[in-house]
């Protein structure tokens, strides 16, 4: 993403003063939250307007203040569904803006070009959207889980955040598949399992860090209905990840003949 | 009577608003209806108009409080917008811009320079602006023109045009916010 180059295209003008089209519209408004630069130029830029505007400034009639304010008391009267922004409505309020954050972590994956987790993504917020417009007294549940997906997404996006592709081992099952996002900074470790077997029963997936050579548990797992992602135990340094079947409860050395997937982490 | 400055604080002003607290509307309305209206009047050209899309248009902020983030950008440019958008519509429904059209470049020149007497300071200050650059934001801003309508009339390629528009902003902008 060329900052400089998006800027002198004009693109930001044209934004400014509403000859864009809709696609353009929200990407420009998408590309500003995630760049601040784009933000701040938009803003003297609109500033620019403003003042361009005000030197055409001209008092209203004073007669056409007490005609809206009068209009606006008959609004508000007529209308209750205009609710002003109490506490009540919290979860309600605050769904507003969530969204258009979620639409920038979006963003910054297109700007990464992680497509593939974009789509994902995109299921998430939809199936997310679904929850919230069924189940609306269940707006604590829902208010957590938004807040989780939003982390989960700030994480996609944010520049210290590994993602290490788990392959399956072929002898034991080949179309394996599972992803960890690791956030160096943090040292969060985050799973998405996206293509693992069912465990027999008594048995449980344990997720592994190799670090120096060595296994590191980072906790056991069981496998969720819809796309998620599970927070598992933090580590400072890894050269690989790895998820065995054991126990339930997990071990404290791994099994190596149940080893399903596999992944190095770049650079090693 | 105008009420007193509520809040200096601008996110404390936001919040008021978004709760829709009546004073803090009326401080609005006295603070900024001057600059809604005088434009709302440069682009629709009728005081009768003017006044009912100034109507419109501060129903629409009330309206539409809560969708304004302070991250986007100041509270009186989304207020404009509005307001623009609003007298921009009328506009079109009225067909005025295609007897607008008739308009040759001189007299959008003297219109330009009919400022009102109290911004002396910032019409100076517009009127240093280069003539092709002055026109091109009139026929944009103001006339509510699209790019492409701008580069026939103009009689210049669009890619030109979008050129001279960024390069008007980019001098309003030395103009107006100098380093």
């Amino acid at each position: 993403m060329n900052i400089p180059e998006y800027i002198a295209s004009g693109i930001l003008e044209q934004y400014v003063l509403g000859s864009v089209t809709e696609q353009e519209r929200r990407e420009v408004e998408c590309l500003s939250k995630i760049y601040p630069e784009l933000q701040s130029e938009i803003t003297a830029l609109q500033e620019t307007m403003s003042m361009y505007a005000s030197v055409y400034r001209k008092d209203a009639p004073p007669a056409l203040k007490q005609k809206i304010f009068s209009e606006i008391e008959k609004l508000e009267l007529e209308k209750t569904d205009i609710l002003p922004s109490v506490a009540g409505s919290q979860a309600v309020k605050t769904f507003v803006p969530s969204w258009i954050k979620f639409a920038a972590a979006a963003c910054a994956l297109t700007a990464i070009t992680l497509s593939v987790m974009y789509t994902r993504q995109q299921k998430m917020l939809q199936e997310s959207e679904v929850l919230l417009a069924e189940k609306n007294n269940q707006n604590q549940l829902l208010d957590s889980s938004i807040n989780l997906i939003k982390a989960d997404l700030n994480l996609l996006s944010d520049k210290y955040t590994q993602r290490i592709q788990l392959s399956g081992i072929p002898e034991k099952y080949k179309q394996g598949n599972s992803r960890i996002y690791w956030n160096t900074e943090s040292k969060k470790v985050y799973l998405d399992v996206v293509d693992l077997p069912t465990p027999p029963s008594g048995k449980q997936y344990q997720l592994w860090a190799i670090k120096d050579g060595q296994p590191v548990d980072l906790g056991v797992f069981n496998l969720q209905q819809d796309s998620e992602f599970i927070t598992m135990k933090t580590i400072d340094i890894a050269q690989a990840f790895a998820i065995t079947l054991e126990d339930i409860g997990g071990v404290v050395s791994p099994t190596l003949e149940e080893m399903y997937v596999y992944g190095v982490v770049s650079g090693n | 009577m105008r009420p007193n400055n509520l809040l200096t604080d601008p996110s404390d002003f936001v919040q008021l608003l978004q709760a829709r607290n009546k004073a803090a509307f009326e401080q609005l309305y006295d603070q900024k209806s001057s600059v809604l209206y005088g434009l709302i009047l440069k682009i629709v050209k009728s005081e009768q108009l003017a006044q009912d899309v100034m109507q419109d248009s501060f129903i629409k902020i009330w309206k539409h409080i809560d969708q304004y983030q302070m991250d986007k950008g100041p509270l009186l440019a989304w207020m404009i917008q509005i307001a623009r958008r609003t007298a921009l519509d009328v506009l079109q429904s009225k067909e005025e811009r295609i007897s607008n059209q008739t308009m040759d470049q001189s007299h959008i020149e003297s219109q330009s320079m009919s400022y009102n007497i109290d911004n002396i300071d910032l019409s100076e200050k517009v009127k240093s602006l280069k003539p092709e650059h002055n026109i091109v934001i009139q026929y944009v801003y103001l006339n509510g023109y699209t790019h492409e309508e701008a580069a026939q009339l103009l009689n210049i390629p669009l890619g030109t045009l979008k050129t001279r528009v960024r390069n008007a902003l980019q001098e309003l902008r030395k103009i107006f916010i100098p380093l």
